[in-house]
């Protein structure tokens, strides 16, 4: 079971935005246990139930780190369209649930389509843009943040992953077909979805930024 | 920016800020899975907890007297006494059926212990030479049921672990030997609890 009654929503997402470690583990065993616990109820594919979780999870985690959730008067809220905060009405865990039904289906789609490179490349050209009006309240920095954020999330993740090892973690093109097993891809190829990945995510971040007038 | 492996000295404001949120999400990524680790060790374990306590319940199921310490009545292989065929002649020996078939052992010994006293004090007076054929085999009967009678109090008191006024009785059973059906039992238990 779930007990938010020890630790509030308002806590876990301080907690979770300063990175507090205690809190991160106790809202990850409290979701889990919640999510294990009525994943049954909702969706019939037992063998996908972890990672069902841990993709609504990150999303989860992912709006709380980059404030589209946040604490206003000691209350969650939530960014809406219209760029303003309103209280949040139900509990994170009943969230994380709505984002794990997204996932579902998501996950249903697209395992209709085996994602190689190029299927990746094609998909990404016809992702729909993101529309995130400007919010007056929001600090500007904060925005950018959120909108690289949601522009990331738009991306395939194998992208999303070449893009974090070559960028973040300062792997070589080698060591990246190493770590992804792709033995038989080439370099080439690697290094042509890397550059299109990243020029893809550059030009929808400025499109993005331009839209509100933000400068990079 | 090197074609095999990214230059951080080459990024502009943009790749900066990108490459923070690969590394904010990823940050996410990582604690995800160590956390994923720490539950499904804690959940491992209270399986293994949880298995290891259907082990024991399951053995106790089976085998019910697995924590009960052996008995000398077990050790001595004796089975427990029956008054049946004492039921429907004497009231008495009824009593002590049903106190026994409720499991009270207290007031079993008690009332025991009275019949068998009334019984020894009778018997000295007894002389068998005087008695008539009726009266010899009314007195047969009543050494045969006493000495049955007895053989339940000793049955009680180890159970009971009463072993010394066990141990009193047994001899003095051992000597009714010819009205006693479990002496070899007797002997057995008495050499149990010495």
């Amino acid at each position: 079971m779930l007990r938010l009654t020890k630790i509030s929503d308002s806590e876990v997402v301080r907690g979770l935005q300063n990175r507090d470690r205690k809190i991160e583990e106790w809202f990850y065993k409290s979701a889990n246990g919640y999510f294990c616990n009525h994943f049954n109820d909702i969706f019939f594919d037992k063998d996908r139930k972890q990672e069902i979780f841990q993709s609504a999870f990150l999303k989860l985690w992912s709006e709380i780190c980059d404030g589209r959730i946040r604490v206003i008067d000691g209350m969650t809220a939530r960014r809406q369209k219209d760029g303003t905060y309103a209280p949040m009405t139900c509990t994170l865990t009943t969230f994380l649930m709505a984002f794990a039904r997204n996932e579902f289906r998501e996950l249903v789609r697209s395992h209709r389509l085996e994602d190689s490179y190029s299927d990746l490349l094609d998909n990404m050209g016809t992702a729909e843009m993101i529309d995130i009006p400007f919010d007056g309240e929001e600090d500007v920095e904060e925005q950018k943040r959120r909108i690289v954020d949601e522009c990331i999330e738009q991306l395939p993740p194998r992208c999303v992953e070449v893009l974090t090892l070559f960028y973040y973690q300062g792997k070589s093109l080698d060591e990246i077909l190493e770590i992804r097993q792709e033995h038989n891809s080439s370099k080439n190829g690697l290094k042509t979805a890397k550059n299109k990945c990243m020029n893809t995510l550059r030009e929808r971040i400025t499109i993005e930024f331009a839209k509100y007038k933000l400068k990079v | 920016m090197s074609e095999e492996r990214f230059n951080p000295m080459a990024q502009d404001q943009l790749d900066r800020l990108i490459i923070r949120q690969l590394g904010e999400r990823q940050y996410i990524l990582d604690r995800m899975q160590e956390l994923d680790r720490a539950n499904n060790a804690t959940l491992g374990k209270r399986h293994l907890f949880f298995a290891i306590a259907a082990c024991v319940l399951i053995a106790f199921l089976l085998f019910p007297n697995i924590m009960k310490t052996s008995s000398p009545l077990d050790t001595a292989g004796i089975n427990p006494p029956e008054l049946e065929s004492y039921r429907n002649a004497d009231e008495d020996v009824t009593e002590i059926i049903l106190l026994m078939e409720g499991e009270e052992y207290d007031a079993v010994l008690s009332k025991l212990k009275t019949i068998i006293n009334e019984y020894d004090a009778q018997e000295k007076s007894i002389r068998t030479d005087e008695l008539d054929d009726e009266q010899l085999y009314e007195y047969q009967y009543g050494c045969l049921k006493n000495a049955e009678l007895r053989w339940t109090y000793i049955y009680l008191l180890v159970h009971e672990k009463q072993y010394d006024e066990a141990k009193l009785q047994i001899q003095k059973y051992l000597k009714q030997k010819n009205f006693a059906d479990h002496v070899e039992e007797a002997k057995r238990l008495l050499k149990e609890i010495k």
